[in-house]
């Protein structure tokens, strides 16, 4: 699946400005008193064959983000830009078209399947149904293939989900995804429900399959140290906005934004001799139905000023295709090592 | 004398589908003040070794079959109840994974706290509270003498599983089991927690026993290691040892698999096959259908070898100390 | 490869190819090991064969009939679709499964019993297309029998028969084991108690009271099942609707079901009932469903609230499914369970309403109900016409519920054996 030349720079996907808010209703009359702003106008890009991962801890809204960007939530506002439309603007009958370019596996193996249909029809009938095969006879040989490059049986098409494990139910998640040829694939946290030994073999055969066809992935994880090993991007998510976007290597090696900072500190390595210090943040993460002024993450950050409960900030550029969300760095492309910064601002 | 001595433990479940050997043989000891991990992917029966330490596990189907859990000398498995119950709470604590529904909804945080105080102690009421409140604030909550009367459905995540070491701590137990105390909380809550449990351990000079999936988690948090397959002990070694020198091919196999000590983008080794379920363990050495060096010796129970400084691993084909220096010199 | 060799090879192959067994199958199998549930559905299967093997036992037509005048014939198998002898399409549905549904049933059986050993993929097809075709013909020959219906003389057989034999002429004729019509009398046999010719008697009209007992089996099966099934299945569109869109729309479906609730049932059967001049039991299974059909609308919306966020509905979405789809085969499949207890157990209190119904006069009079068998005996006083529907009606409805109860366990995952 060669690409011409003059694509090869432009994003397979744009999104710019999605919102995404949830409604509150409150009393005897459902009044609508408030939105739960799940997703709060948050952009960045997708380029073809590329992994973007994007992390965060719960109440980000990464997973509400994966889902609004293939409209299997409604986004309030913003615009997907994908093979040449928006898709939030599609008509359903465009949209449902559009939906063999863009799958999505999930988290939940064991929900993930219909538990009344075999393997044969789950993987084959959208097969059928966007004119990739001609009969469910056709179909169900398709399937059989596509269940080998997973790595499990042939056979297994004639068999039902809760006969498998977890880890084969995502394996056969992952071939329902691939079956349509798609530009790319939303895992929406598919190997935190996995162990060790499983997660490997999967995350193994994704990058496999990434090679294969060509396919970019936005990867919804919480878990960084997966993170590190397939993403070519992360973008890092704090109650419903962007807090810093970045190439793999300049998040792991210099990352700017505090909570970047402290995120990666509190992550546990596999390594009982590595002694630091962590970065140990206050409190709760806040409600998303009540956000904080300002920069939302004032709240907790350790490095925070006047103007951060004040102001939203901007998007810095603080390098090749780094953009971090943070007052500090208002004309500052430096990385500010937060645990250094707060030794320095106690012994001023 | 060790603080808690488990020897030869096994605690079979007996359904429909024959007689589960889910801990089939699992022994290891904590000292006071000590941090014991116990780790081990699905199903290997690391949460049904910890409930079978009070015994928690579900009467049918499940039963401790054989093996002692000497506490402070007194074996727990054979205990009269009546005198068990005394050590549950008191002595010896348990947290659990969701703190979602380990705390009854219908009752404040305060009164569950209370509960095991009352319990226990012989104090009134009055001092029961005292003691909550103080419990509260050693565990980070904020504002104890409103928080004390709130309700479970009014606290994060996070503060709920604080009210649940608060609970746990409340008689000062000599050793608190933590069954993936921090698996469904966010990383820097998990931060949070495992700091706090670090923290009142020291104070108390409590031992921990932590069960986890997480081998981070069990690098900072742990001094000792015990690795658990398929009902059995693999391996067991201080953390330093357990990572430095992986001695069970399933342990050096597991770490080798962890993104997080691999080259990024590379592909990860894996280790072939899947965790076998209770009913179909394999004879002999369980790890025998997976394990790369597996002979047909390994149809037979392995042997157990000392390694000295408390490493032990039960194996045929233990990795030499070369051998497991190479796979983790690659870590730089 | 010599043939022993393919054959294990095959052999092996086959048993590779183990199949899964379905949903259906793994219920079917848990609900084959309940004792209790098993007896009583194969009571109930006892009960539907009576029913539709009712004229063999009960009817004044004999089999065989020869008058030196007439010759041989068999006024039995005209009669099946004589619509001046039996007069209610019930009737006639069941009759036309004895002659036609008999005929039709053997090549069913031999085509399930040929296709056995063969796997899934070749069987079902199969089967299906035989069920398919003998449904067909079936069909067929009902619509044509009610399309074109037969009118014979009212010809009492055993009246003509005593009669020629007191003139004396040779006549040959067989009758069933209950030479007895179950809607007209001897009016010289009224009252009569329970003989060996007459083993419950005669009511006061002088017709044998277990004739028209079996003939009660078809009218309470018929009344029982499709009363459920109209309910059932509207009540399942309309819960399935509002568990799926929820908002506005389940909204309103719920203030519906609120307000049918509120009516209390019975009354409003009666009510609706006693405007009706000339009562039907189409017109009393009509009654029973509307008000009945509010339990499996709440069944099946309470499956769909659960499960309409459950990822692999989102999954059907993203692969692109339309919503009629989604709705009728990804999550109405899953959503069934509960209904189909409730089904069961619908059955046996439509059969219990009918019976009330019919008890307390607002049934329909032409046809032999249970209920208004009871009717019959509440008003003359005659004992056996209280005892006997009455246990008829105890043992059907307690069948019912034995075979309820089982299929709830055997969909129960936490029950499995």
């Amino acid at each position: 699946m060669t690409r011409p030349q003059s694509e090869r720079t432009e994003p397979l996907v744009k999104v710019r400005g999605l919102k995404k808010y949830f409604p509150i209703f409150k009393g005897f009359f459902r009044q609508r008193v408030g939105d739960v702003k799940a997703v709060d106008g948050i952009s960045f890009d997708i380029m073809p064959a590329e992994t973007v991962a994007m992390v965060g801890e719960s109440g980000c809204g990464k997973t509400t983000a994966g889902r609004s960007l293939l409209r299997l939530i409604e986004p309030n506002a913003g615009t997907v830009h994908f093979r040449g439309k928006n898709i939030p603007d599609l008509a359903p009958e465009e949209l449902r078209k559009m939906r063999r370019y863009m799958q999505i596996i999930f988290q939940d193996p064991y929900s993930s399947l219909n538990p009344r249909q075999t393997i044969g029809q789950i993987i084959g009938t959208p097969l059928v149904l966007h004119g990739l095969a001609k009969n469910q006879r056709e179909a169900e040989g398709m399937a059989k293939e596509l269940l080998e490059k997973v790595g499990l049986q042939a056979r297994y098409t004639s068999r039902y989900p809760h006969e498998f494990s977890g880890g084969q139910r995502q394996r056969i998640g992952i071939a329902r995804a691939v079956a349509l040829n798609p530009d790319f694939i939303v895992c929406d946290e598919a190997v935190s429900a996995l162990d060790v030994s499983v997660q490997a073999q999967v995350l193994n055969l994704l990058l496999d399959l990434k090679d294969e066809y060509n396919l970019s992935y936005l990867f919804i994880t919480h878990d960084l140290s997966v993170v590190r090993h397939v993403s070519d991007r992360v973008v890092v998510m704090y109650l419903g906005q962007v807090a810093e976007n970045a190439p793999n290597k300049a998040i792991f090696s210099k990352p700017r934004h505090p909570y970047t900072q402290a995120l990666l500190s509190a992550v546990p390595r596999a390594d009982p001799r590595r002694k630091r210090q962590r970065i140990m943040l206050p409190g709760d993460v806040p409600k998303p139905s009540n956000p904080p002024s300002g920069c939302r993450f004032h709240t907790r950050c350790p490095l925070a000023e006047a103007r951060c409960s004040q102001a939203v900030p901007d998007a810095h550029e603080v390098g090749e295709d780094h953009i971090v969300v943070c007052h500090l760095y208002d004309g500052r492309t430096e990385p500010i090592d937060v645990l250094e910064e707060m030794a320095r601002r106690k012994g001023a | 004398m060790a603080l808690l001595e488990v020897d030869n433990l096994q605690t079979h479940f007996f359904t429909d589908k024959g007689q589960l050997p889910s801990v089939d043989g699992v022994s290891f000891e904590i000292e006071k003040g000590e941090t014991v991990g116990i780790v081990g992917e699905s199903g290997c029966g690391k949460s049904v070794t910890a409930m079978s330490i009070l015994r928690l596990i579900p009467q049918p189907p499940g039963r401790i079959v054989g093996g002692q859990i000497r506490f402070k000398g007194r074996d727990l498995a054979t205990m009269p109840i009546d005198q068990l119950r005394k050590v549950r709470g008191n002595e010896i604590s348990v947290i659990f994974q969701e703190p979602m529904t380990s705390l009854n909804p219908v009752y404040t945080v305060g009164d569950q706290i209370m509960e095991a105080i009352l319990l226990h102690q012989a104090v009134e009421e009055e001092a029961a509270r005292s003691i909550a409140l103080e419990m509260l604030d050693k565990v980070g909550i904020p504002e104890p003498v409103i928080s004390i009367d709130k309700y479970p459905h009014q606290m994060s995540g996070g503060q709920k599983q604080r009210v649940m070491i608060a609970m746990a701590l409340s008689c000062q137990p000599d050793l608190l089991i933590a069954d993936e105390p921090t698996t469904a909380l966010d990383v820097t809550i998990q931060a949070q927690i495992l700091e706090l449990i670090r923290e009142l351990q020291r104070t108390n000079d409590m031992g921990v026993m932590l069960i986890t999936h997480d081998l981070g988690v069990v690098a900072e948090s742990c001094d000792k290691v015990v690795v658990l397959y398929a009902g059995r002990v693999a391996e067991t070694a201080s953390a330093v040892d357990l990572f430095d020198r992986p001695t069970h091919p399933y342990t050096a196999g597991l770490l080798q698999a962890l993104p997080d000590r691999a080259n990024p983008g590379a592909r990860l080794y894996t280790i072939d096959g899947m965790v076998p379920p209770p009913t179909d363990f394999p004879q002999g050495c369980r790890f025998n259908n997976r394990c790369p060096r597996a002979t047909p010796e390994c149809q037979t129970v392995p042997p157990l070898h000392d390694l000295g400084d408390g490493h032990k691993v039960w194996c045929h084909h233990p990795l030499s100390a070369e051998e497991s220096a190479a796979l983790s010199g690659e870590d730089a | 490869m010599t043939s022993s060799n393919a054959d294990t090879a095959r052999a092996a192959e086959l048993a590779a190819e183990r199949e899964d067994p379905t949903y259906g199958e793994i219920v079917w199998g848990q609900f084959t090991k309940r004792k209790m549930a098993m007896a009583s559905m194969w009571g109930l299967v006892a009960l539907l064969l009576l029913a539709v093997y009712t004229p063999i036992l009960a009817s004044n037509k004999p089999f065989i009939w020869h008058t030196v005048a007439d010759g041989w014939s068999s006024p039995w198998l005209s009669s099946l679709f004589d619509r001046n002898f039996y007069e209610n399409s019930v009737d006639i549905f069941f009759n036309t499964l004895l002659v036609f549904g008999t005929l039709v049933s053997i090549p069913v059986l031999w085509v399930f019993h040929s296709t056995k050993r063969l796997p899934r993929r070749d069987r079902q097809p199969r089967r299906r297309r035989a069920l398919q075709i003998a449904v067909g013909v079936f069909v067929v020959a009902f619509a044509g029998v009610e399309a074109f219906p037969q009118q014979a003389p009212k010809t009492v057989y055993p009246k003509i028969e005593q009669a020629l034999e007191a003139k004396g002429e040779a006549v040959t004729a067989v009758y069933a084991p209950l030479p007895y019509s179950f809607r007209d009398g001897e009016l010289t046999e009224v009252r009569k108690p329970a003989s060996v010719a007459h083993p419950l008697g005669t009511d006061n009209a002088g017709r044998d009271v277990l004739t028209r007992l079996i003939y009660g089996t078809r009218i309470s099966l018929t009344v029982g099942v499709f009363a459920v099934a109209l309910y059932v299945t509207f009540g399942t569109i309309v819960g399935a609707i509002a568990g799926f869109y929820g908002g506005r729309i389940d909204m309103a479906i719920q203030r519906v079901i609120e307000v049918v609730i509120c009516i209390p049932s019975l009354f409003l059967i009666l009510t609706v009932a006693s405007f009706i001049e000339e009562r039907s039991i189409f017109h009393i299974m009509v009654i029973i469903a509307a008000v009945a059909w509010t339990s499996p609308a709440r069944l099946v919306r309470a499956e769909f609230l659960r499960m309409r966020n459950l990822d692999f509905v989102s999954a059907a979405r993203a692969v692109g499914y339309r919503e009629r789809r989604i709705i009728f085969q990804e999550i109405l499949p899953n959503a069934l369970a509960p209904v189909l207890v409730a089904a069961t157990f619908g059955v046996a209190r439509a059969i219990l309403v009918e019976s009330t119904m019919s008890f307390l006069g607002l049934g329909d009079i032409t046809v032999p109900s249970w209920g208004q068998i009871l009717n019959t005996g509440r008003t003359t006083g005659i004992w056996t016409l209280i005892l006997a529907p009455g246990f008829a009606i105890f043992l059907t409805v307690s069948l019912l519920n034995l075979v309820g109860e089982g299929v709830r366990d055997a969909l129960d995952p936490k029950l499995r054996k």
